[in-house]
């Protein structure tokens, strides 16, 4: 017995090890910490290095029991099959919740590491060492999900010899698979900054050195953040098949709501770092960044919120939800106790100062922040209160993010040119008349392509503003420092806000102005649509031991066939659509083949969505990243603050 | 006290009273089988069966009719059969029995003749071009079982596969109500 | 100086003026298909978790789909009013958009008096930072200003839940449904076996609207038979005649009707006393399928017919 599921047994143990490693770990971080005591704080890398090396095994455990298709565990059972393809097998790992809880696990432990190694010099100092307990006792949590509710390494029913593999949508594209590593490497990069937050608190030491330790944590964090929401968009609109790419529901709201806050924090640090100010505010945008990446998780993994999945297999929503209330009243009771040593005495004179439109900047992150929360979990509300079911869908928030987001672009376009410290009306009126005509002569050329009603043209006009004044700023930059002008957080920051004016331009066009229609074809008729001829070349059906497909080949314009196709998996019972799309820069034709499908008829029934500017989003979103990396970059100039922080808190 | 005192208190009963809601909905609401037309009078319905036979709902007045919305690929729809033919027998025997008609939802006619031909159950079967019977009743999933009186009033939905002798309990139960 | 103003001044007319022109122009009618998908995005598709039906490629999305497409193509009803009959028949729960009224329109309200309080918030600590010396604000102003902000964030969120939020206007509608034949009918049907006369009248109401709705004739003559059975022979009399002529309509109007035809084999038997034109009537019906509670009626009747013509 013991050897016939050794995989099980060992799986287990290491992970019970490293639970033990992490929690004793953390012990002994606080009580080094807590009698600033440097010996006891020399024994936290040894518990580190058996932490991770734990977490490191316990995934490659069962990766090696999904590459030998070891069905004996109940998760192979699950999400494993005899007939996916290699990396779809090793990315089926964490295709279901336990294997994500043990990916999260992983990754954690990674960045505790990393972390360690980069604290290595300082780590007797009590704040670190605050820090790495916090860090720690997340982590023994984490292998204490693993090895309880999410327990990967479940023996299964005997004598199952082939499972049906993972879900059907998530095999479409290599890609797909590495979309949450990606969104992990960002939710959990939260927990490093939150740490630190969290032992600046506890060590009392409010000074503002933790943040400049944590600046860039926080930044390639919330990068990963954004690629991997920007790559769950992609899927959706190349993938699903309804031709969009954001639908408002739970489980993507879960990942932009710390994405918001996050975003709050990385803008209004700056007035901390520059001016010693808003330090509550910061360490509670902190605080609700990392308790909104738990918050979503249980949303998410917990069945709450999806009552057609009510009969959730895993029992680990009260365990994250606990892991939730911890943190949040541990982070309360230290707010209120420690929260004025953290005022500043500084003020803020003007409104039209740079911390001014922070200041202002983040009370509409807050604003999103909440419309955003407060629609995700309404139902739950509502269902407490009246045990009714209700859904808050796409158009809700729609109406109310439309005015949310035009404000945010003028802020963007406004602040940049603002003056620290003093009032800069006087500067916005000079310096914003090149902005200003760049968007009003964007604004002209959407109404000569056509455009029309006061969101989308608002939402251009304002782009173009933003987009003038953020091109006008790297334009300065570049003229001063050369090169270097693109590098460091401001001008890296530009570049970035480039990108998500790019995103915001794209979204509202393609919003606004799709044209979609459902045209019956036949075989060798033409039929127009929108200034596009459609074809229908071919039904093809395939059929395999899982699936039967039908795609019928279209010829767009004359051109290349392209293969809208559906998949039906009987044993599921599911119907998956795969869109077919022609890209170019000025708008998309997308093709979708719908219901019901007649083989062997020459006829399909399929829907042309005619979408503009829908590349301008994937090319947003790469400026965004390679201005994230920019900004991670050094640059030359520090502040003195900077320099003063360094030398005292050594 | 400082704003930041009150502001964290605040913040605390904000979040207590959201971690209620929160373990209060454990997302089971019972998806029961409710629905805004019990006690209704039904949705007409005018088709025709896969025999070409015409139906019409209105006519079928002072009968019980029980209606089944049925695909022939769906696996809890097969395995409900055995129930849904004994029930159909014992109907039949009584002098008040319920019509059982299955409605075929996105399937087509020979697929439904050959599921019948192999499975017996020998009541009609009725076409429902695009599901717009489905949509009238709002039939979520197939499949789904309703129940209608002889006044032509919506009296039960029962969601997914019916358990053997579910339907014989319930339309007893219906039957006393509608006699008092 | 004066150059930048006017600078100014031309740029923000020139912006108000092509937003103005771009906002109000006519960017041609919808066609149906935007009608469609405008409308199968404020339904949730019953069976995945709040995925619209316009996204879900589930079956009831599609038949969703399908119904919304058949009401747009017959353009009889408005947008809401499809929302509203698709509501009707999967409930509330299938709204996308939140209602503006009861417990839902506080999904509209709150973001509004956040968004009134942190404006407000804003404007006090600015006002605080640019004269400190003017802080010692009396706690009582403090609290009539809260109160002050709440209102307006209240009243501005009422605003915005009737502005934006689901409306329904079935819900709204008065007399119109109750009056439809088919409730009618329902209505009949319900007061029939305990008060003849009600049921009698409400099947008149029917024929007003719908003088060739064939159950409405059937039942009601029906009905006037079985009533009249207690009165005196000429009234009996006068009501066979009339109940004869129509059901001899309903049968013209629909021959298919099983009802009306077993409703005259029975009326001329047991009250005109012609049991051989009963009993064709009688077997016709019975090949016509009727119902259980008229089967039950008309198969007592064919063994004494038969009985009594064996003879």
């Amino acid at each position: 017995m013991l050897l016939a599921n050794a995989t099980a047994q060992l799986g287990r143990a290491i992970l019970l090890a490293g639970f033990l490693a992490a929690f004793f770990g953390a012990f002994a971080a606080a009580v080094g910490a807590r009698r600033n005591d440097a010996r006891t704080l020399r024994f936290v890398p040894q518990f580190v290095v058996v932490a991770t090396a734990m977490a490191i095994g316990a995934f490659a455990v069962m990766e090696w029991a999904m590459i030998t298709r070891d069905f004996s565990l109940a998760y192979v059972q699950k999400v494993g099959s005899r007939s996916t393809p290699a990396l779809y097998n090793f990315a089926a790992v964490w295709s279901a919740l336990e294997g994500s809880i043990l990916m999260w696990l992983l990754i954690l432990a990674g960045y505790v590491a990393a972390a360690m190694w980069w604290m290595r010099k300082r780590l007797a100092e009590p704040l670190v060492g605050w820090a790495m307990a916090v860090m720690l006792a997340v982590l023994a949590y984490f292998f204490l999900l693993s090895f309880g509710p999410a327990n990967p390494f479940v023996i299964g029913p005997p004598g199952v010899i082939d499972g049906p593999g993972p879900n059907p949508l998530l095999q479409n594209h290599i890609l797909v698979m590495f979309h949450p590593p990606i969104l992990y490497l960002g939710y959990v990069g939260m927990t490093v900054p939150f740490a630190f937050a969290i032992a600046a608190l506890l060590a009392g030491k409010v000074e503002d050195g933790w943040l400049h330790l944590t600046r860039r944590w926080t930044v390639a964090a919330w990068g990963f953040l954004t690629f991997g929401i920007a790559l769950g968009g992609w899927w959706s609109y190349e993938v699903l098949g309804w031709s969009g790419v954001w639908a408002w529901d739970p489980v993507e709201n879960a990942s932009l709501l710390p994405w918001i806050t996050g975003t709050a924090y990385i803008h209004s640090v700056m007035v901390q770092e520059r001016r010693g100010l808003l330090r509550v505010w910061n360490v509670s945008l902190l605080i609700a960044t990392f308790s909104l990446t738990i918050l979503g998780t249980f949303l998410t993994r917990s069945g709450v919120l999806n009552s057609v999945h009510a009969f959730s297999e895993s029992d680990i929503g009260p365990w994250l939800l606990v892991m939730f209330a911890v943190i949040v009243a541990v982070s309360l009771v230290l707010v209120f106790l420690r929260g004025d040593q953290l005022r500043a005495s500084g003020s803020i004179d003007s409104v039209f100062s740079r911390e001014g439109a922070f200041l202002v900047n983040n009370v509409l992150f807050a604003i999103f922040a909440f419309v955003v929360l407060l629609g995700t979990v309404f139902p739950l509300v509502v269902e407490a209160i009246q045990q009714r079911q209700l859904v808050v869908g796409e158009p809700f928030f729609d109406q109310l993010t439309i005015p949310i987001g035009l404000t945010m672009l003028f802020i963007m376009a406004v602040a940049p040119v603002l003056p620290w410290r003093r009032d800069g009306r006087e500067r916005m009126s000079q310096r914003l008349v090149v902005p200003a005509v760049v968007g009003v002569a964007a604004l002209a050329l959407a109404l000569i392509v056509g455009a029309s009603g006061l969101a989308p043209l608002m939402a251009f006009a304002l782009g173009g503003f933003a987009g003038g004044s953020a091109l006008q700023h790297l334009a300065r930059a570049v003229r001063v420092q050369q090169l270097r002008g693109f590098v460091g957080r401001a001008n890296g920051g530009m570049i970035v806000h480039v990108g998500v004016i790019l995103i915001c331009v794209a979204l509202a066009a393609s919003n606004s102005f799709t044209r979609s229609q459902e045209i019956d074809l036949v075989t060798g008729q033409v039929a127009r649509f929108a200034g596009h001829t459609f074809e229908l070349i071919d039904v093809v059906e395939e059929q395999d031991s899982r699936s039967t497909s039908v795609r019928a080949l279209v010829s767009v314009d004359g051109g290349k066939p392209y293969a809208p196709s559906i998949t039906k998996f009987t044993r599921i019972g599911m119907n998956v659509g795969t869109p077919s799309v022609r890209t170019s820069l000025t708008s998309d034709v997308y093709l979708t083949l719908e219901p019901p499908v007649r083989q062997d008829s020459g006829q399909a029934r399929i829907k042309v969505f005619i979408k503009p500017m829908i590349l301008w989003l994937w090319i947003g979103t790469f400026i965004m990243a390679f201005g994230t990396v920019l900004a991670i970059v050094p640059s030359r100039r520090r502040s003195v603050h900077e320099i003063r922080d360094e030398v005292v808190g050594r | 006290m400082k704003p930041t005192k009150v502001g964290v208190l605040g913040l605390a009963v904000v979040i207590a009273a959201f971690l209620v809601v929160l373990v209060l909905s454990d997302g089971d609401a019972g998806v029961g089988a409710r629905s805004p037309l019990l006690g209704e009078p039904a949705p007409s319905v005018v088709t025709t069966s896969i025999d070409d036979v015409p139906f019409e709902l209105g006519r079928r007045k002072g009968s019980w009719v029980v209606f089944n919305f049925f695909n022939s690929t769906c696996v809890p729809c097969i395995a409900e059969h055995p129930s849904l033919l004994r029930f159909a027998e014992d109907e039949a025997n009584r002098s008040d029995g319920a019509e059982v008609y299955t409605i075929v939802n996105d399937d087509s006619d020979g697929a439904v003749r050959a599921f019948f031909a192999a499975n017996s159950g020998d009541w009609p079967k009725l076409r429902d071009a695009d599901g717009a019977i489905a949509v009238a009743f709002g039939v979520a999933k197939v499949p789904e079982t309703w129940i209608i009186d002889p006044n032509g009033f919506v009296r039960l939905r029962i969601l997914g596969s019916v358990v053997d002798g579910v339907l014989e309990e319930q339309m007893a139960d219906l039957r006393a109500s509608q006699g008092e | 100086m004066t150059k930048r103003r006017l600078m100014w001044a031309l740029i923000i007319l020139l912006s108000i003026g092509m937003l103005a022109f771009g906002s109000l122009r006519d960017s041609g009618p919808l066609t149906q298909q935007d009608r469609i998908d405008v409308i199968t995005k404020r339904i949730a598709c019953p069976t995945c978790d709040g995925e619209s039906v316009f996204v879900s490629r589930a079956p009831s999305a599609q038949s969703i789909r399908a119904e919304v497409a058949r009401q747009v193509g017959d353009g009889v009803r408005t947008d809401d009013e499809i929302v509203a009959y698709i509501a009707e028949r999967f409930g509330g729960e299938v709204l996308l958009l939140p209602r503006a009224t009861g417990l839902d329109a506080l999904v509209w309200i709150l973001p509004a008096m956040v968004t009134v309080v942190l404006v407000a918030a804003l404007w006090l600590a600015f006002r605080r930072w640019r004269q400190p010396v003017v802080v010692a604000t009396s706690k009582r102003s403090l609290l009539v200003s809260f109160a002050i902000v709440c209102v307006v964030g209240l009243g501005g969120g009422v605003l915005v839940a009737r502005q934006a939020g689901q409306r329904l206007p079935l819900q709204t509608a008065t007399g119109g449904i109750e009056d439809s034949t088919a409730s009618l009918l329902a209505q009949a049907r319900l007061a029939g076996p305990t008060n003849v006369t009600a049921a009698i009248e409400l099947y008149g109401r029917v024929l007003e609207t719908d003088p060739d709705n064939v159950e409405a004739v059937t039942y009601r003559a029906w009905l006037i038979m079985l009533s009249a059975r207690q009165f005196d022979e000429s009234l009996r009399n006068q009501a066979f005649v009339s109940t004869i002529t129509a059901l001899g309509r309903a049968i013209e109007l629909d021959p298919t009707y099983p009802d009306a035809m077993c409703f005259l084999g029975i009326v001329v038997y047991r009250d005109g006393g012609d049991a051989k034109s009963a009993k064709e009537f009688v077997d016709r019906c019975l090949e016509r399928d009727p119902p259980a509670e008229v089967r039950g009626l008309v198969e007592a009747l064919a063994s004494e017919l038969n009985a009594e013509l064996g003879e």
